[in-house]
């Protein structure tokens, strides 16, 4: 195969969802916004030789229906001729559009593709605006609409995680993050996005207030392990899954520009890594969070390098039950993971997810001089993704 | 007299609850205390109380409604429309008011001067009221302004003022009787309280006979070696009291503030005959020292709330050890068989008894009436109606002193008394109290004619309110208004060509006699009147269909005559609602499943604001199968189709709440508020009494408007077996969250399957009749389950819902 880099990974800061500064911000507004950073970042790229544009969505409806990549691309600026798609694993959607960038110009069918993720939580509630069951899942595999948070549970239970050192996994990933943030860890990564809300003023005239944002809105500086242990679990009547070892609701994106080394040679590109294997696997449903246990030795394998080599995870928290076991059953180092912390401080932008983990990672690395990363995340109805990123 | 805008001075628990009475009757109210100098420490508070730092202390008063029980809550409106203002900034907003309501800390020195401020800003011929319950009003506006006194009174709330219905109004010398007038006729129709009028004497009526009342009690308890509980058993339901009786009445009350209360009557009559019985008894004294003022302190008062290995066990105080034991209820022989007669003949026959139990009764109502007697003539101007009305409504009580002597036995009860060595007013071994109305001799009719009036010493005529028009409470009524009756409901004309239906069944409950009866009256109704109103004089609107009648169907397995029945009662509900003529209830209090069910029906919903109102029929295992499902499905898909597009999903699912968790009104507004009755056909009354008039005038109104009748729904788009499987999917959810039962998953799903109309195919179009239909299948199929059964028999036995 031949190899695939990674150019300018970017993200925006993800804000809250419903009161954060991106409330009023449409995800393929957001998202066109990453795409004119990128392409700022990228100067040497001329924007009509990319040959794709493919954008990561988990409930493209509303807002984020519309084929979101080919509306955020033109508003972007980027030229008529560029076309767009955008492609659904749930939470998996901004890494897996990274690796079908990745699939196409190893197979030699494109040279540069630009790959991405979006969502915006606010708007689009999780399960999209109507849900509508289905008979025979309800009649034969009810467990197939199992909530996200009782899955979560039933790892918890299956895998023993309790109550207390999800609490704790919790608490650190909120250290981990405030930390990275004062030490102005995230800053490289980040592209400043506008946004505005608006409401009535004295003479019943439209008053918009302009904003930036730069930096994470999830962080607690005064999280604690008591206030942590207080939560009562929402999900299960006295179960062990709480607001606070979940992950945060979120309106984010994240994009980057995948090319061949011939590509990125000919356009003097500088690539920040190489892509070198991505899977995806699955599980049964109803303990949908160990996904990663069976994506990331498989990702391995086809990347070529074991365990033992990889310096760095950024594994996604959906739930401090389901990363903590996916941590202790591939006996994983600790450390390793998420050292600027993850989902339950950071937020959890479905869509943009895997892509805005991929820029922490390739930013990660560079600045800890490590060499072989993963991104991995599990993903709702039972799946695990993986990806294996080499900082060049 | 017109009341938009009101003052309510001092946001104490009082003067909040009072302003959340007023601004939930629609009226803008400000909230009144002392200033604060700077932002509350607390980020929290500083963060409620936002730029109006200066008002701190209203505004957090308004806040604290939110968590005080029994909530004084009503509606959205009530905190919407509280504005919390200070003394300092905003007092020349009294200009503005219509109604200055008093309500600050009882002391003299401190409310004298706020009266003298607010008579600088007092716009002439604007009441003025004050809501002390102990300092005599005379007092309080001495050297005010001639203009300002004639506009002063009492208006003296009980608490919690959103639930007690007594308001005792109290003129001094001064007063404008005219002006106390126009304010008292305000209060009672758009406040629905009851108003008695009482002289400014301490502590008014209520308080000082029913002060006196525990007082007594106290002293028999010693006297007759008694526990706390056992005087708490006789003197609660039995005598018709509320459940708290007299020592958790002290309890929840608080012993500070009742002492208080007590001493200061002991310290301003000097020359009651009885008032060494305000004393507080020896061993309150020395709980108060201790701190254990009752339910405010840790539930250590009267009695003790205590853990036991997870179990809640409340202990009873000892006086003669100090120390909290185990409750040990005095069993008396007469006790059981007391239980199931009425007030009048349960007493009579406690006085033929002469163990310690029925000592202790008598006594103690002995010594209220011979207070009572005494006092009439100082504190209520003479008239018995008031202390009844007073004690009634002021503290729950069933009968008053004066009415239930009388029905007791006057001359018996006199002779007991005297042989007692009871010392009694002159005048009184020479009258009764009441007269019922001429040619009748039922008080229950429209009360009594007339009362002796002490002051004047003759009979004097009960004034009648035009706008109360009362109903027979049981089918023995000689009323020569009733058209149609049997045992469970009458027809009654009321007048103006409008009939009332008046149910009079126990708890008002359903059953296929009742049913009989409303067609037989629906048909005299459509022959002879113009309009129907559905209402009564009960304790409630009815507490659903009698369950009895379904269970022993149940046990025979006899589904079919449950179908018969169901078919029966859905029948009924849509002759009430498909009728000729305008057709209007009557909700208040409990008005749960059938009941709820037959207001739904009703073309318009005059709603009491205490009413709590539900579909809560998955309690028992069923669902709401006299069309009352039916009915909130149609209102769902016809709200949908009010959108460009149709998605009745959203509507459905409010819907499916309101059923599926059984959901319960907090009060008639949020009953409208939370979407069980139409906010289109539906609005609150505050005043009970006053209800059947207001819907008559309703129905009468609706006729001159033109009122045309409905048709049967044809043809109603459903989201058919796809909404089902939705709503099993958040079903299952729940089942597995262990937030609800397996079979209230079951139960859920039936419901879903009545509103997404069955099984089949998006967008199917039913009628009103396949609803009903779909009803009546899910609720014999419920029927055949063995924990509905259950749930059923669970709910008979103990009045509690099983979740099985």
């Amino acid at each position: 195969m031949k190899p695939v880099y990674i150019i300018s990974p970017y993200r925006s800061a993800v804000a809250k969802a419903f009161r954060g500064s991106f409330a009023n911000k449409r995800p393929d507004d957001l998202c066109a916004d990453v795409i004119k950073g990128v392409m700022a970042k990228t100067p040497t790229l001329d924007p009509a030789l990319i040959e794709d544009v493919v954008i990561g969505c988990a409930m493209p409806e509303a807002e984020q229906g519309m084929n979101i990549a080919r509306f955020a691309l033109l508003l972007a600026g980027l030229p008529d001729s560029v076309p767009g798609m955008t492609i659904n694993r749930f939470c998996s959607s901004g890494l897996q559009s990274i690796a079908i960038a990745y699939q196409q110009i190893a197979a030699g069918q494109a040279e540069c593709v630009l790959a991405g993720g979006t969502e915006s939580m606010t708007m689009i509630p999780m399960m999209g605006h109507e849900v509508v069951g289905s008979r025979e899942v309800m009649t034969e595999h009810p467990e197939f609409y199992l909530s996200m948070g009782l899955t979560a549970e039933n790892v918890a239970k299956d895998y023993k995680v309790s109550r207390e050192d999800q609490d704790r996994f919790s608490f650190e990933s909120h250290q981990k993050a405030v930390q990275a943030i004062e030490k102005g860890l995230f800053k490289n990564e980040i592209i400043p996005v506008e946004f505005e809300h608006r409401s009535l003023g004295k003479n019943a005239e439209a008053v918009v207030k302009r904003g930036i944002l730069m930096q994470d809105e999830g962080p607690r500086v005064d999280t604690t392990l008591e206030a942590l242990a207080k939560l009562r679990a929402v999900f299960l009547t006295g179960g062990t899954v709480t607001a606070g070892n979940s992950s945060q609701m979120s309106d984010g994106a994240a994009a980057c520009i995948v090319a061949s080394e011939s590509f990125v040679k000919k356009h003097n590109l500088k690539p920040m890594a190489r892509m070198c294997g991505f899977s995806v696997a699955g599980v049964p449903p109803r303990i949908m969070g160990i996904g990663p246990i069976e994506a990331i030795p498989k990702a391995l394998k086809l990347a070529g390098i074991t365990m033992k080599q990889i310096e760095r995870i950024e594994l996604n928290e959906a739930f401090a039950a389901q990363a903590l076991a996916v941590t202790r059953e591939l006996k994983l180092d600790p450390k390793m993971i998420n050292p600027t912390g993850g989902a339950i401080a950071l937020g959890h932008p479905l869509g943009a997810t895997g892509a805005k983990l991929a820029a922490t990672l390739i930013h990660g690395m560079h600045r800890d001089n490590q060499k072989y990363g993963i991104v991995s995340m599990c993903i709702g109805t039972g799946m695990g993704a993986a990806g294996v990123f080499e900082k060049v | 007299m017109r009341i938009r805008r009101a003052a309510v001075l001092g946001a104490g628990v009082m003067g909040a609850q009072i302003a959340a009475l007023l601004s939930a009757a629609g009226v803008r109210t400000y909230l009144f205390d002392l200033p604060s100098d700077a932002p509350p420490a607390d980020p929290k508070l500083a963060k409620a109380v936002d730029k109006n730092f200066r008002s701190t202390r209203s505004v957090l008063a308004i806040e604290q409604l939110k968590e005080l029980k029994p909530s004084p809550i009503l509606s959205e409106l009530t905190l919407a429309g509280i504005i919390p203002v200070n003394f300092e900034d905003d007092i020349s907003v009294i200009r503005d008011v219509d109604w200055v309501i008093e309500a600050v800390v009882e002391r003299l020195d401190i409310k004298q001067p706020l009266l003298k401020k607010l008579s600088e800003y007092h716009r002439p011929g604007t009441p003025i009221t004050t809501n002390t319950s102990g300092i005599s009003l005379g007092k309080l506006c001495e050297g005010l302004p001639e203009s300002f006194t004639s506009c002063f009174f009492g208006t003296h709330f009980f608490n919690p003022p959103r639930y007690m219905k007594l308001l005792e109004i109290i003129p001094h010398d001064g007063t404008d009787p005219a002006l106390m007038a126009d304010l008292a006729e305000w209060i009672e129709h758009r406040l629905g309280k009851g108003l008695v009028e009482a002289k400014d004497t301490i502590n008014f009526i209520g308080n000082r006979i029913g002060v006196f009342t525990i007082q007594s009690t106290f002293q028999h308890t010693d006297e007759l070696k008694l526990n706390f509980e056992t005087v708490d058993a006789l003197t609660g339901t039995i005598m018709g009291r509320p459940s708290s009786a007299t020592y958790r009445t002290v309890d929840v009350v608080g012993l500070d503030t009742y002492a208080h209360v007590a001493r200061n009557v002991y310290d301003l009559v000097p020359n009651d005959p009885y008032r060494n019985a305000f004393k507080a008894p020896q061993w309150m004294a020395g709980l108060i020292e201790k701190g254990h003022v009752g339910q405010k302190s840790d539930s250590t008062g009267c009695y003790k709330k205590i853990k036991n290995k997870g179990e809640t066990e409340i202990l009873a105080y000892r006086p003669e050890s100090g120390t909290y034991e185990p409750q040990n209820v005095q069993d008396f022989a007469w006790m059981k068989d007391v239980k199931r007669l009425d007030l009048v003949k349960r007493l009579q026959t406690i006085l033929g008894q002469n163990d310690a139990g029925a000592q202790l009764i008598w006594r103690v109502l002995r010594d209220t009436f011979a207070y009572s007697a005494l006092l009439v003539k100082d504190i209520a101007n003479g008239k018995p109606m008031a202390v009844d009305e007073a004690i009634r409504w002021g503290f729950n009580w069933e009968m008053g002193p004066f009415e239930l002597w009388q029905a007791l036995g006057y001359e018996k009860i006199l002779q007991r008394m005297q042989a007692e060595g009871i010392k009694l007013p002159s005048d009184f071994d020479k009258v009764t109290f009441y007269k019922p109305a001429p040619g009748t001799d039922e008080w229950e009719l429209t009360g009594p004619s007339s009362q002796w009036n002490f002051l004047d010493k003759s009979f004097r005529a009960v004034e009648k309110s035009q706008h109360h028009i009362k109903l027979p409470t049981s089918g023995t009524s000689k009323d020569p208004r009733v058209v149609l009756k049997n045992e469970f409901a009458s027809l009654v004309d009321i007048g103006d060509g409008v009939a009332a239906l008046s149910f009079h069944s126990k708890m008002n409950t359903l059953d296929l006699q009742l049913l009989d009866l409303v067609q037989k009256a629906l048909v005299v109704t459509n022959d002879q009147f113009a309009a129907m109103v559905i209402a009564n004089d009960g304790p409630h609107f009815s507490a659903g269909a009698n369950l009895q009648v379904i269970l022993q169907a149940i046990m025979k397995k006899d589904f079919a005559s449950i179908d018969q029945t169901l078919r029966h009662f859905q029948a009924t509900m849509q002759l009430i609602k498909y009728s000729s003529f305008p057709v209007i209830a009557c909700p208040f209090n409990l008005t749960l499943g059938g009941g709820c069910e037959v207001s739904l029906h009703a073309h318009r919903q005059l709603v009491h604001i205490e009413t709590y109102a539900g579909l809560v029929e998955v309690g028992v295992g069923l669902i709401p199968g006299a069309g009352g499902t039916k009915e909130l499905a149609l209102r769902a898909y016809r709200t949908a189709g009010l959108g460009d597009t149709y998605k009745p999903m959203p509507f459905l699912q409010r819907a499916f709440m309101l059923i599926g968790m059984g959901k319960t009104s907090t009060s008639g507004a949020n009953a409208i508020e939370m979407s069980l009755y139409d906010y289109a056909t539906s609005t609150v009354t505050f005043t009970k009494d006053r209800q059947t008039s207001q819907a008559k005038f309703m129905a009468i109104e609706m006729l001159q408007r033109g009122f045309s009748p409905a048709m049967p729904v044809q043809s109603v788009a459903v989201v058919g077996d796809p909404g089902i499987q939705t709503f099993k999917m958040m079903l299952y959810n729940m089942v597995q969250g262990r937030q609800i039962s397996e079979y209230d998953a079951f139960i859920g799903e039936r419901v879903a399957t009545v509103l997404c109309g069955g099984e089949v195919d998006r967008g199917t179009k039913l009628s009103e009749q396949q609803f009903l239909d779909l009803e009546r299948r899910v609720f014999v199929e419920l029927c055949q389950q063995e924990k509905t059964a259950a749930r059923i028999e669970h709910m008979l036995k103990t009045g509690k819902p099983l979740r099985n």
